[in-house]
C-alpha cells in the first residue's frame, strides 16, 4: 500500500476515526491506516479527476505542475485546486465512498 | 572638384582625387594585380578624403558661417554632401573595376530567394565572398539563391531562362554563410584554375623560369617550403580575422552565441574552413610539392582529394549539360505557354481529366460505405471538392508560370491559390509571433505550437478543402521520410560520453536480443535518469515525433534496458508472434528456440531465465505429476499474452512471465485449467454435448488434470496472491468481452457497478444471483454473461482467501495476545484476580488489531486493486500525470512529515496500549 499522506485532520477523514474504530488503536498504527486510507482517496479522486479532464486538459495541468515551485506545497495545492475545480468535491466523494466500503466491509 | 550645395568651395588643404580615366588607360598594361592595389589605395583615401573634406566644411559651417545658415540645415547640407561624396567614391570604385576587368562588365551575380530572408542570406554570402576572393568573385557568371533545405550547399547548371547565367549555387536556411563562401569560393578558384589549364596546354614550352623551378622545389621539410608557409600564415590570418568578426556579431547572432559559449570549436571550425580552402589552392598551384608533402601532412592530402572530386563533378555536369544542350536541340520540343483559353492548355486539361478519374474511384468508395446514410451524398460532394483541390494545388506548384497567369480564369485554381495563400500567410504570421516572443525569453516551440493550433482552427473553418490538401502533403512528405529513415529508427538522447557510449551498448544488446526485427519498432532513448530507473512513455509537445520514448537510468545496466526494452516493443505489437517452443522436446531441456534466445540473452539474464522457468516448470509437474505433464505441453515463446491457449488447446506462455512473482506465473499458467474446464466435456453432461466431436477433440484429456492443480496445499498467504490473479485475470476477460460495444472506460466503469452490487454476496451462489441479475437488466448477451459470473466468483473467491488470511493472522495475534495477557497480568494497574478486565484487554486489543488488519488487507487492497484497473484504460500520458502528480504528493508529504512537530500523546485508554511490547507477527 503506498503511503501518501494528505491532509489527516480534514473533516472527512476525522469522521473515519471513530466511524471504523480506529480511535482506540495504538497512536501510530492509527496515523499508518489514516496515511494509506488518505492516499487511496487522493488516488481514486485523482484517477477519476484525470479521467473526466481528458488528455488536452490533462496535459495542461502536468505543466501547471511543472511550472508550479517546487519547494512550496501550499502552491502545489493551490495549482491543483486551480486548474482541477472540482478537486475539493471529488475529494469529499471519494472519502464518502470509501467510508461505505469500509463500514460494510467491517460489516460482513 | 565639387562644391557644396551653399556654393560654399571645397578648402585648398582638403585635397580630392577623382577618377581619371586617363589614369587608367596608362595603367592599363600593367600587372592586373598590382595596378588593381594601387587603384584601390587610390580610391579608398579619395572616400576618405571627402568624408573628412565633408566634416571641415561642418566645423567651418559651425565656426564662420552660423549666422548666415541655421545648424539644422547646415547638418543637411553636411549630410547630403557626404552622400554625394559617398557616391562618387562608390562610382569610381566600380569605374576602376569594369577597367581592371573587362569581364566584370558581363559578370550577373543575382542573389535571390523564395523568401527576404533567403534573399538576405544570399546577400550575406556574397558580402563574405566578396571579402575572401575580392573581385575575382566577378570573374565567373553565376546566381546565389538561399532557401533551399537545411544546411544544403550545391550548385548546378542554369536552367532555360534563369537569369542566363552560368550555373546557380543553392545554399540552406541554415547553412552557415562563411562556410558557404568559402566552399563557393574553393569551387570558383577550382573552375578558374581549371579554364587556365586548357588554353596553357596548348601553348608552345618555355624554359622554365626562376619562379617556375622555385614552384615545383620540394624541400624536406613541408614547413620550411616559403609556399607553405604562405599558406599557413594565410590561414592562421583569415581564422583570427573571422574570428574576430564572428565575435563582434558580424555573421548573426547564433555564431556569436556559439562562439562565446565554446571559443576553440568555433575557433577550429572556422581554422578548418579556411585550412581546406588554402590547402586546396596550394595543392592545385603546386601540384608536386602537394604530392611531395601529402604523405607527411594529412590536411594537404585530404584538400587534394577534395579538389580532384570537385574536378571530377564539375567535368560530369559540363558533360550533362552538353548532352542535355544536345538532346534539346534535337528535340525541340516546344517549351509550355500560355493559353488565351485556359481550356486549350494541355497541363489543365490534364488537370481537368485527373480530378473527374478521381472523383469517380473517390466518390464510390465513400458510396459504397455511406449509400444507406442520409449524409451519403453530402459525403460525396466533400470528397469531390477535396479531390479537386489537392489536383489544382499540386497544378500551382508544379506549373507557377501558368497558374499564375489562370488564377482569375479558373475558379478552382483561385480557391486553390487563396487556400495556399491563407496557410502560408498564417503559419508565417505564427512563426514570427513566436520568434518576437522567443526574443522575449519564451519558449518558442510551446507558443508556435499553440499559435499553429489556434491558426488551424480558422483556416480549416474558412478553407476546409485547402487544409485537407495540405494535411494529404504532410503526410505523403511524412511517410516518405519516415521510409527513408526506416533503417536508422532507433534515436538516442545522452548529454556526456559515458551516456552515449550506455546507450549505444543498450541498442547493440537489442540487435542481439531482436536482429532485424528491431527495424520494425521506432523508438527514442533517453539517457540519464536517476539510478537504475527504466521506464517508457509517449513523447511530450517539442520532443521527438517517435512513437516511443525510453528513459534509463545512468546506473541501469545495458543488458537489462534491452531486455526491458525488447519486453515493451514484443508487447506492442501482438501480431507478430515468435513460433512456439516445446519444451518437451527431449533433445533440448527447454526447446531449440528457447535455448538459442535465452543464449543471446545478457548471462545474468540467462541464468534468472532459467532458474525461473525451471522452478515455474517444476511447480506444475509436482502439482500434476510428470505423465500430465508432458502431456499438457507447456510452450514457452517470446510476445504474446502472459499465457494464452492456441487453437490446438495448448498452453503459450509469454516469457514475460519470468519477469513477474514465481506464483503468480504459475496461477496465471494454473489459470487457463479453468478456461479449459468450462470448455472441457463434464461428468454427467448431455449426450448430444458428449457427441460434439469438435469440442472433444480440441480438448485434450490432459486439461482434466491440469484442473487438479491443488490450491489447498497453499497456506493462505500463497493462496492470496493466486486467488488475486485469478480475479484479474477474469476481470480482464470480463472487459475484453464488453470490449465489443463500449469504450474500455464504460467497460470498468460497468464492472465497478456489478461489483459494487456483489458488495453483499457472502455465497457463490449469491455472487451467482448478482451476476444474473446484472445481466438480465443491462441485456447482456450469453457470452457476456458467463464472463460476468466468472469475474464475480473469482471476486468472491478472493475476498474469501483474504478473509482466511485475516482470520488466520488473527488466531495467531489472538494467541499471542492472551499468552501475554496470562503472563504480565498482575503487574502495572490490573489487579491479577479481574478476570473481566483480562477478558476486555484481550478483546478491545484484537478489535483493534482486527480493524486495523481488515482495513489493509481488504478494504484499502481492493480500492489499490481498482485504481490501477481504471489507470490501466487511460492513456499513458494520463497515466504518466497521474504518476507524476502522486510523486509530488509524497515528496509535500515526506517534507510536512519531516517538518512537522509529532502530534500530542494518545488519548489515556491507549497510554496503557503503548506500553505493551510489540507483538511479533
Amino acid at each position: 500500500m503506498r503511503d501518501i499522506a494528505i491532509d489527516l485532520t480534514g473533516p472527512p477523514l476525522n469522521d473515519f476515526v471513530a466511524e471504523l474504530g480506529l480511535d482506540r488503536l495504538p497512536f501510530p498504527e492509527r496515523e499508518k491506516v489514516l496515511t494509506s486510507i488518505a492516499g487511496s482517496i487522493f488516488e481514486g479522486a485523482l484517477v477519476r479527476i484525470l479521467e473526466e479532464m481528458g488528455e488536452v486538459k490533462g496535459a495542461a495541468l502536468d505543466a501547471a505542475l511543472d511550472a508550479a515551485p517546487s519547494g512550496d506545497p501550499e502552491a502545489l495545492v493551490r495549482t491543483l485546486r486551480e486548474h482541477v475545480p472540482g478537486l475539493d468535491q471529488a475529494l469529499a466523494e471519494e472519502a464518502s465512498a470509501f467510508r461505505l466500503d469500509a463500514v460494510a466491509t467491517m460489516r460482513e | 572638384m565639387p562644391n557644396s550645395p551653399a556654393g560654399e568651395a571645397i578648402p585648398e588643404n582638403a585635397e580630392m582625387h577623382e577618377a581619371d580615366p586617363a589614369f587608367f588607360e596608362t595603367q592599363g598594361e600593367v600587372l592586373p594585380a598590382e595596378a588593381a592595389e594601387r587603384l584601390e589605395t587610390e580610391v579608398a583615401g579619395t572616400e576618405r578624403q571627402v568624408q573628412l573634406v565633408a566634416h571641415g566644411f561642418e566645423a567651418q559651417l559651425k565656426s564662420h558661417h552660423v549666422d548666415a545658415i541655421t545648424a539644422a540645415e547646415g547638418h543637411a547640407v553636411v549630410e547630403d554632401f557626404t552622400s554625394q561624396a559617398v557616391a562618387i567614391g562608390k562610382e569610381t570604385r566600380t569605374e576602376v573595376s569594369a577597367v581592371l576587368h573587362p569581364k566584370a562588365e558581363t559578370s550577373n551575380l543575382n542573389t535571390y530567394g523564395d523568401t527576404p530572408e533567403a534573399e538576405r542570406q544570399a546577400d550575406s554570402v556574397v558580402k563574405a565572398l566578396h571579402d575572401i576572393m575580392g573581385e575575382r568573385m566577378h570573374e565567373s557568371r553565376f546566381s546565389i539563391k538561399g532557401g533551399a533545405e537545411k544546411d544544403n550547399l550545391s550548385h548546378r547548371l542554369a536552367k532555360p531562362g534563369e537569369q542566363g547565367d552560368e550555373f546557380v549555387i543553392e545554399i540552406g536556411r541554415d547553412t552557415d554563410p562563411l562556410e558557404a563562401a568559402t566552399r563557393i569560393a574553393d569551387y570558383l578558384d577550382a573552375r578558374s584554375q581549371k579554364a587556365e589549364a586548357r588554353p596553357a596546354d596548348a601553348k608552345p614550352e618555355q624554359a622554365p623560369s626562376v619562379e617556375d623551378a622555385e614552384k615545383t622545389r620540394v624541400y624536406p621539410d613541408h614547413l620550411e617550403d616559403p609556399a607553405m608557409k604562405n599558406a599557413i600564415e594565410g590561414i592562421l590570418a583569415a581564422t583570427n580575422k573571422y574570428m574576430g568578426e564572428v565575435m563582434q556579431g558580424k555573421w548573426g547572432k547564433i555564431q556569436q552565441e556559439e562562439a562565446k559559449s565554446d571559443w576553440g570549436k568555433a575557433w577550429d571550425k572556422i581554422f578548418h574552413l579556411h585550412q581546406a580552402r588554402e590547402l586546396g589552392a596550394f595543392a592545385r598551384m603546386y601540384p608536386e610539392k602537394a604530392t611531395a608533402y601529402a604523405a607527411a601532412f594529412e590536411p594537404l592530402r585530404r584538400a587534394q582529394e577534395q579538389n580532384q572530386k570537385e574536378d571530377e563533378a564539375l567535368a560530369k555536369a559540363e558533360e550533362a549539360k552538353a548532352a542535355s544542350g544536345h538532346a534539346a536541340e534535337e528535340r525541340s520540343a516546344p517549351e509550355p505557354r500560355l493559353y488565351k483559353n485556359p481550356a486549350e492548355d494541355p497541363l489543365v486539361r490534364e488537370v481537368l481529366r485527373s480530378v473527374r478519374v478521381r472523383t469517380e474511384a473517390g466518390t464510390q468508395d465513400v458510396r459504397r460505405s455511406e449509400w444507406r446514410s442520409r449524409k451519403g451524398p453530402v459525403r460525396q460532394e466533400d470528397e469531390a471538392r477535396r479531390i479537386q483541390m489537392t489536383e489544382w494545388t499540386k497544378f500551382l506548384h508544379d506549373h507557377p508560370e501558368q497558374a499564375a497567369a489562370y488564377r482569375s480564369l479558373l475558379e478552382p485554381l483561385r480557391k486553390a491559390f487563396e487556400g495556399e495563400e491563407a496557410i502560408s500567410g498564417t503559419l508565417e504570421k505564427a512563426a514570427r509571433t513566436a520568434d518576437e516572443m522567443a526574443a522575449g525569453g519564451s519558449d518558442r516551440n510551446a507558443i508556435y505550437a499553440d499559435l499553429q493550433r489556434e491558426a488551424w482552427k480558422g483556416l480549416l473553418k474558412a478553407h476546409p478543402e485547402a487544409v485537407a490538401a495540405y494535411r494529404a502533403r504532410l503526410m505523403s512528405a511524412f511517410s516518405e521520410r519516415r521510409a527513408e529513415s526506416a533503417k536508422a529508427r532507433i534515436e538516442t538522447f545522452a548529454d556526456s560520453l559515458e551516456e552515449k557510449a550506455q546507450a549505444g551498448q543498450v541498442v547493440d544488446a537489442l540487435h542481439n536480443l531482436m536482429g532485424e526485427k528491431l527495424n520494425d519498432h521506432r523508438f527514442y532513448i533517453k539517457t540519464g535518469a536517476l539510478a537504475d530507473h527504466m521506464s517508457y512513455r509517449l513523447p511530450k509537445p517539442g520532443e521527438k515525433e517517435d512513437e516511443l520514448v525510453i528513459e534509463i537510468g545512468r546506473d541501469t545496466d545495458p543488458g537489462q534496458a534491452a531486455a526491458y526494452i525488447a519486453n515493451i516493443l514484443a508487447s506492442r505489437e501482438p501480431k507478430v508472434e515468435s513460433p512456439p517452443l516445446d519444451l518437451r522436446r527431449p533433445e533440448h531441456k527447454y526447446g531449440e528456440e528457447l535455448a538459442k534466445a535465452v543464449a543471446e540473452m545478457m548471462p545474468d539474464a540467462r541464468r534468472a531465465v532459467l532458474e525461473k522457468a525451471e522452478r515455474i516448470t517444476g511447480i506444475i509437474r509436482e502439482q500434476i505429476g510428470d505423465d500430465a505433464y508432458q502431456e499438457l505441453g507447456i510452450q514457452f515463446r517470446l510476445g504474446g499474452p502472459i499465457a494464452s491457449l492456441d487453437k490446438d488447446g495448448k498452453i503459450l506462455v509469454n516469457l514475460n512471465v519470468l519477469h513477474i512473482p514465481l506464483l503468480e506465473a504459475v496461477a496465471r499458467i494454473a489459470n487457463l485449467g479453468t478456461l479449459v474446464e468450462a470448455a472441457a466435456p463434464q461428468e454427467g453432461a448431455a449426450p448430444e454435448e458428449d457427441a460434439a466431436p469438435g469440442k472433444e477433440e480440441s480438448v485434450p484429456a490432459s486439461r482434466g488434470r491440469v484442473l487438479q492443480f491443488d490450491q489447498r496445499n497453499m497456506s493462505p498467504g500463497e493462496r492470496v496472491p493466486h486467488a488475486r490473479t485469478e480475479y484479474f485475470d477474469a476481470r480482464q476477460r470480463l472487459a475484453i468481452g464488453l470490449a465489443d460495444g463500449m469504450t474500455p472506460l464504460e467497460a470498468e466503469r460497468l464492472i465497478r457497478d456489478v461489483e459494487q452490487m456483489a458488495r453483499g454476496a457472502h455465497s457463490e451462489e449469491e455472487a451467482r444471483g448478482v451476476a444474473a441479475e446484472f445481466a438480465e437488466n443491462a441485456e447482456l448477451s450469453p457470452g457476456e454473461t458467463t464472463l460476468l459470473t466468472d469475474a464475480l466468483l473469482a471476486r468472491h473467491a478472493y475476498l474469501e482467501s483474504v478473509r482466511a488470511l485475516r482470520n488466520g493472522l488473527m488466531a495467531t495475534r489472538r494467541k499471542e495476545v492472551e499468552a501475554f495477557a496470562l503472563q504480565e497480568w498482575g503487574y502495572g494497574p490490573y489487579a491479577p484476580d479481574d478476570e473481566e478486565g483480562i477478558r476486555n484487554y484481550i478483546e478491545g486489543r484484537m478489535d483493534h488489531y482486527e480493524r486495523s488488519e481488515l482495513l489493509e488487507k481488504m478494504v484499502l487492497e481492493e480500492r489499490e486493486l481498482v485504481h490501477q484497473e481504471r489507470l490501466a484504460c487511460m492513456p499513458l500520458t494520463l497515466r504518466e500525470i497521474f504518476h507524476r502528480t502522486l510523486a509530488r504528493t509524497r515528496q509535500r508529504a515526506e517534507r510536512e512529515t519531516a517538518g512537522a512537530e509529532r502530534v500530542a500523546a494518545p488519548p489515556d485508554d491507549l497510554a496503557v496500549a503503548e506500553t505493551l511490547p510489540p507483538i511479533a507477527a
